[in-house]
């Protein structure tokens, strides 16, 4: 009895026009954007090889003595998986300038520079799930039982006896069967794609990735299946079935997410820059102040000895100004330090509060977790500037002591940079299982979501008047 | 007869609950956003004066735009803080580039809701208008009196029409009323008449999605495929297309990618240092200013030429995608809102240019040894120069859209079996 169920939804689906359409509609987008992704993640390869190889020619017309104040420019690589989820590469920042003056931070983003960018977004593979293939998994649930019963067949099938839940059952098999087929073939031709194209190189590892990727995908189209048969088993009039999918649809794949953020921004508000440098001018303005106020006190209270030579007056007070002017400096590094840090950590725990926020909903939780997945989110992304700050002091050690010991003291000059025992930068992506730890609270949102919602649509379904 | 049959559809929307839920989303969005955008303005605003120019001082910063709260635009780009130094010019941002979140989710602002709430709710509302009556009877009972097609269509066209623009005003028009009773964003009396045509921009796109809507429903028989259609239709305007140009246009021209022409401008700027260095030194120290002032001459024309060149591959590519992206009224809608607001790509290149230009006179200030830099400003362009620049073209597409769609509609109904 089962089976014929499942056959019958199967062709029934199957032999109506919209599984056609839905079907081309789904192969273009899915191959179009995987090849854009391709095309995308080859030009930034070569983009990133050029800034590579522009970085070492810079660094060998230079001479020693000016290499520590220049110094060295270390550049993103792009991430191959971007090609399936784009993430956040496109907003932030990509280069970083390695010096001894400055703190090494990511800049220069795409958006930033030419913000007409942003305005045009990106169309990777998550978005198109996210967005259009959802509204398709509506579409083919949002009739399941309420369109039966519309057309009266529903009545004729449990006038049998069909036990109601072997039909739900059937029917959630075959509907599920018959929304993979126009999924299924799309991405293993993308996988194909990614297989054959000239110049991509995929480990082991990214092909794991890769299809916890689609796993994911087809999760978040598994929610809004179960969420469709849900409303469809609780409505009389198909219209009112397809109005309230599309408002929950809405809600959960613009709204929750935007709401979250802004939400997050008011429980937890951070200073704004211009604040924070406000600070620290007032403190250095008070550190002036004592300065003026401590070098009097020091005139006043240490006279010239009676005796004792302008010059050697003038040597202890220049022996204390330079002690007292090291405190100062020390003491204007630590409170801008600390205000950095405290900025940084209520930064921090603002987005976090956004991202766990806006996670209650799965198109949300969809992204996190492939940019997780892909290494395109912010995670990797502060792990990459973390490896360059701890790679600063390396390379400014080397770049100071290579610099004396070539150092000419007759001629003032140094010779050529020789790059052959430079400390290379090295960065090791993050590994599978940290990725997936982090995305497990998404997999079990999804799950959860899942369960619940067949759940209803089954209970629902028990009690449905079919008349 | 024609207000009669409106009459009527406006009796049915307001008798029946789905209206109302409808109207209670779309009211709730909108002042929802409105809200959270006027509380954005505000602490722009605050940052604003934080950082802006002291008399004398060679920085080109702009205030928010007061409009932006409702179409927020590249409003953002356009009010960082440009500092002018001989080196070139030092670009800061405001708070909200520091938290990446922003940058990721954008803040919902009134285009945004007309683009994809309103559309899909004008389309709800026409997408059954004819396959319902249809399958309900009440359509051929209809016809079998002296009223002739083009009269019921028209009927219900403006009685849908009505249900949906009256409420949409009514919110709209509050929210602006309210947000304008705060000082610190009085809208200049310009503002009023821009944003008048901004709105009347956003009635013409919702009529277009309700032609549509009308449309299809004449063109099926079951009120449920015309649904399907429908939404695949208003998935890919509203959210495909409009991503597609710039994919299409990158890949047609050519544009070197601004992390090369950064470096090559480092190249440039290294080259010529080291240059001066080695000059100053074979003089011995004598005349090194004018050894330095030739160094960063010859910089800033190099670099000059690179950005021009630069600039303008980037606004072929740009004109083609966006020409590209017209083909989706969403597009079009968005493009005309943002440069009606002052906050679309036409604005902010202009202001770019006239940074540029402000930069060539802080220089030459400094040539002639004096201390106190020119203030900087800008003026937006007046709504004749915005209109006359693309901003007429959009509009006519939109209404063009519309009359196509509704003929289209009316040739449809005309040869609809009603039986």
């Amino acid at each position: 009895m089962l089976k014929n169920i499942i056959k019958k939804e199967i062709l029934e689906i199957i032999t109506s026009p919209k599984f056609i359409f839905t079907f081309l509609l789904c192969a273009v987008l899915i191959l179009l954007s995987v090849y854009t992704g391709i095309v995308n993640y080859r030009s930034d390869q070569a983009e990133y090889s050029t800034a590579v190889a522009l970085n070492k020619k810079n660094l060998e017309s230079q001479s020693y003595e000016d290499l520590p104040r220049l110094g060295t420019k270390i550049n993103t690589p792009p991430q191959v998986l971007g090609a399936i989820s784009s993430g956040i590469d496109e907003a932030v920042g990509r280069v970083a300038k390695v010096n001894i003056t400055y703190d090494p931070n990511l800049v220069d983003s795409k958006y930033e520079s030419n913000p007409v960018f942003s305005v045009f977004g990106a169309l990777d593979l998550t978005f198109i799930v996210k967005i259009v293939l959802s509204l398709f998994a509506i579409l083919f649930t949002y009739d399941a039982i309420v369109g039966e019963k519309e057309k009266g067949t529903l009545k004729l099938i449990l006038a049998n006896m069909v036990p109601r839940d072997r039909l739900i059952l059937g029917k959630v098999i075959g509907g599920y069967i018959s929304l993979l087929i126009p999924l299924i073939i799309p991405l293993i031709l993308s996988l194909l794609l990614l297989l054959v194209y000239p110049n991509i190189s995929l480990a082991g590892e990214d092909w794991i990735r890769i299809l916890l990727m689609f796993l994911m995908f087809f999760l978040y189209l598994s929610v809004f299946f179960t969420l469709g048969l849900l409303v469809s088993a609780r409505t009389s009039k198909s219209s009112t079935s397809f109005l309230v999918l599309l408002f929950i649809w809405v809600i959960f794949v613009t709204i929750i997410p935007k709401v979250s953020v802004l939400t997050a921004a008011q429980l937890k508000p951070i200073p704004s820059v211009h604040e924070i440098t406000a600070k620290k001018d007032a403190f250095l303005q008070q550190i002036q102040g004592e300065r003026i106020k401590k070098t009097f006190a020091f005139i006043q209270g240490n006279p010239p000895k009676p005796g004792q030579s302008a010059n050697d007056y003038r040597e202890t007070f220049r022996k204390w100004l330079e002690n007292y002017q090291q405190e100062v400096a020390a003491k204007i590094d630590a409170n801008n330090a600390d205000l950095e840090r405290d900025y940084q950590m209520k930064k921090n725990s603002q987005e976090r509060l956004a991202l766990n926020l806006s996670r209650i909903s799965p198109a949300s939780a969809l992204t996190f977790s492939t940019m997780s997945l892909a290494r395109t989110g912010l995670d990797e992304h502060d792990r990459f500037l973390a490896s360059i700050r701890a790679y600063k002091p390396i390379f400014t050690k080397w770049a100071n002591s290579n610099m004396l010991k070539n150092l000419n003291f007759q001629t003032h000059k140094t010779g050529k940079v020789v790059l052959d025992d430079m400390p290379q930068h090295k960065f090791e992506p993050e590994i599978l299982s940290k990725s997936l730890a982090r995305t497990l609270p998404d997999f079990g949102t999804m799950i959860v979501l899942i369960i619940v919602f067949f759940a209803g649509a089954y209970v629902s379904f028990l009690k449905y008047d079919v008349r | 007869m024609v207000w009669t049959i409106a009459r009527k559809e406006i009796v049915a929307n307001l008798l029946s609950y789905k209206f109302f839920i409808v109207i209670l989303l779309t009211t709730l969005l909108l002042f929802t956003s409105f809200f959270v955008l006027y509380k954005d303005f505000k602490g722009r605003l605050a940052d604003y004066e934080l950082v802006r120019a002291k008399p004398g001082e060679p920085i080109a910063v702009l205030p928010p735009n007061p409009l932006s709260i409702f179409a927020k635009g590249l409003d953002e780009a356009m009010t960082r803080s440009f500092e002018i130094s001989r080196i070139g010019i030092d670009v800061r941002a405001g708070q909200k580039s520091g938290n990446m979140i922003f940058a990721f989710f954008p803040v919902p602002d009134f285009v945004y809701i007309v683009k994809v709430v309103l559309s899909l709710v004008a389309l709800l509302f026409g997408f059954d208008q004819i396959s319902r009556e249809k399958e309900s009877g009440v359509l051929r009972l209809m016809l079998s009196n002296a009223v002739s097609r083009a009269k019921i269509l028209a009927g219900k066209w403006l009685g849908n029409f009505l249900s949906l623009s009256v409420p949409f005003l009514l919110v709209t028009l509050l929210g602006f009323a309210l947000i304008n009773l705060d000082p610190a964003v009085r809208f200049p009396a310009a503002s009023v008449g821009r944003f008048l045509i901004l709105i009347f921009t956003a009635l013409v796109y919702i009529a277009l999605f309700l032609s549509l809507g009308i449309l299809i429903s004449a063109l099926t028989r079951k009120a449920a495929s015309s649904l399907v259609i429908l939404l695949l239709i208003w998935a890919v305007a509203v959210f495909v297309v409009p991503n597609l140009g710039t994919l299409v246009a990158r890949q047609m021209v050519d544009v070197p990618s601004v992390k090369a022409l950064s470096e090559k401008q480092e190249q440039v700027w290294t080259r010529e240092v080291l240059q001066a260095i080695i000059e100053d030194r074979a003089k011995n120290g004598l005349g090194s200013r004018e050894i330095r002032r030739k160094h960063f001459d010859a910089i800033n024309n190099e670099l000059d030429k690179m950005e021009e060149d630069y600039r303008n591959k980037f606004d072929r590519l740009v004109r083609l995608a966006k020409n590209i992206n017209r083909l989706s009224p969403s597009a079009s809608f968005v493009y005309a809102a943002t440069e009606l607001a002052g906050t679309g790509i036409g604005e902010e290149s202009r202001l770019k240019e006239n940074v540029l230009r402000y930069k060539d006179s802080v220089l030459s200030n400094l040539d002639r040894g004096e201390k106190q830099a020119p203030a900087f400003a800008y003026r937006y362009r007046s709504v004749g120069q915005v209109l006359a620049q693309g901003g007429v073209f959009d509009v006519a597409w939109l209404v063009f859209f519309n009359i196509l769609l509704f003929a289209l509609g009316f040739v449809a109904f005309i040869r609809y079996d009603v039986r």
